[in-house]
């Protein structure tokens, strides 16, 4: 009953974002839509995707959306109009939405039955894994070439975005909020966020938890800082910068490359330091996560039409 | 019907309607939340498929956990795009979706 319900509210908002005439609405609506898919994540019994959805799809993504929303300005885009769809194409594309809609559905009344029980497999390999959550085991030990490739994707769309920002010569953004019950809230939220973020990250070994929730809090800390003008320890400096994003992959692949030494396959981690290994590579993770996730924050252009220069550079 | 068959056809139908969004939308903020959409829809249909045959299943939760984060880097990285072109044209549309009022209005890219 619960489950239908939460369905149902699901799509309700994923409707309402869909149609509401008001983009600030849209935008507030997909955070709440972003609350609501954690709340599933708990009903599937996902806690690490909960707590993921929670800080990133709900959090950051909603940060990053009403942050990009206050830079358009709603009044130069309205001197041109919208062209009026096709009715043609408008139709093309409706039917387009049911067929994928009814093949999907198809799908899932005739899906078939997989021979191989992977959860059964991921049980009976636990204990070799050094590791006693299965999550973090598969992320870390039975498909580390994933979550290795996974963070090159994020670094690369981190690159691309601050060669973006870099090459445009203006001021950055200046998105603070100078409130003082920010400011004195922010001392109290700043350390028990840093100890969360670490706690995180140390159960993730055998509980809920793991590197990528505990860099989540460590980035909204970041933008919280940010956003409320404090200075962020070796944030003006561009080598620390450029060190903490490729730390975590540099880790990743010195660790994971070190049992080649001994003849053993590209990621394995090394006999008996399991473990060690897979809590080392977190810890690199956590911290270039966050600052990925961070930069793609700081990498958003300033808000004013400035004139484009090529050829300067602006560093922050 | 367990619940994660009900998730799972919640995905299937989040997804047409992300990609109902993204097709109708002229908007780009608008298409990338429509975008979004999708993205949780295929992730729900992932899990809950899985799941509703074989239980708790921590394979497809850690593909999806992975999946979220790139997702949240893909957004950022095209709020960036976004806003570079609104930047360099002051429009908020691609060309094709677009149709200026009179040609004055039409600003030449810088």
């Amino acid at each position: 009953m619960i489950d239908l319900l939460l369905a149902l509210a699901l799509l309700g908002t994923a409707t309402a974002v869909l149609l509401t005439r008001n983009l600030y609405r849209s935008v507030v609506l997909f955070i709440v839509f972003g609350l609501l898919m954690a709340l599933v994540w708990v009903r599937m019994q996902a806690p690490d995707l909960a707590l993921a959805e929670a800080a990133i799809g709900a959090g950051l993504t909603g940060v990053l959306l009403l942050d990009a929303l206050g830079h358009l300005n709603p009044q130069k885009a309205a001197a041109v109009r919208q062209k009026h769809q096709q009715p043609l194409l408008s139709g093309l594309a409706f039917l387009l939405a049911l067929g994928i809609t009814g093949l999907l559905w198809l799908a899932l009344v005739e899906s078939p039955d997989p021979g191989v029980q992977l959860s059964e497999v991921v049980v009976q390999q636990l204990s070799a894994s050094g590791v006693e959550h299965p999550v973090t085991a598969v992320l870390l030990s039975f498909r580390a070439y994933d979550t290795l490739l996974e963070v090159a994707v994020i670094l690369v769309a981190v690159v691309v975005s601050l060669a973006l920002r870099f090459s445009q010569a203006d001021q950055p953004a200046e998105t603070q909020v100078l409130s003082p019950l920010l400011h004195r809230m922010l001392i109290w939220l700043l350390p028990l966020m840093l100890l969360v973020s670490m706690y995180l990250l140390w159960i993730g070994s055998y509980r809920s938890g793991g590197a990528f929730q505990a860099a989540a809090v460590l980035a909204a800390l970041a933008v919280l800082m940010r956003m409320s003008g404090l200075k962020i320890p070796g944030h003006d400096d561009l080598r620390v910068l450029r060190l903490g994003l490729v730390l975590g992959l540099g880790l990743f692949l010195l660790v994971g490359s070190l049992s080649m030494i001994s003849g053993g396959a590209f990621l394995a981690w090394p006999q008996g330091w399991e473990g060690s290994a897979i809590l080392l590579v977190e810890a690199g993770l956590t911290f270039s996560l966050g600052a990925l996730l961070f930069s793609l924050f700081e990498a958003s252009p300033a808000p004013h039409q400035a004139r484009l220069s090529i050829g300067e550079v602006v560093r922050e | 019907m367990s619940e994660f068959y009900i998730y799972a056809l919640t995905g299937g139908l989040l997804s047409s309607l992300g990609l109902l969004g993204f097709v109708f939308h002229q908007h780009l903020l608008r298409r990338l939340i429509a975008f979004n959409l999708m993205g949780s829809g295929c992730f729900l249909l992932l899990t809950g498929l899985s799941q509703s045959k074989q239980g708790v299943d921590p394979l497809p939760q850690a593909l999806v956990l992975t999946g979220i984060v790139v997702a949240v880097a893909a957004t950022a990285l095209a709020l960036v795009l976004i806003r570079r072109w609104y930047h360099l044209t002051g429009q908020t549309a691609l060309p094709e979706d677009i149709q200026p009022l009179d040609s004055q209005h039409q600003k030449e890219p810088e």
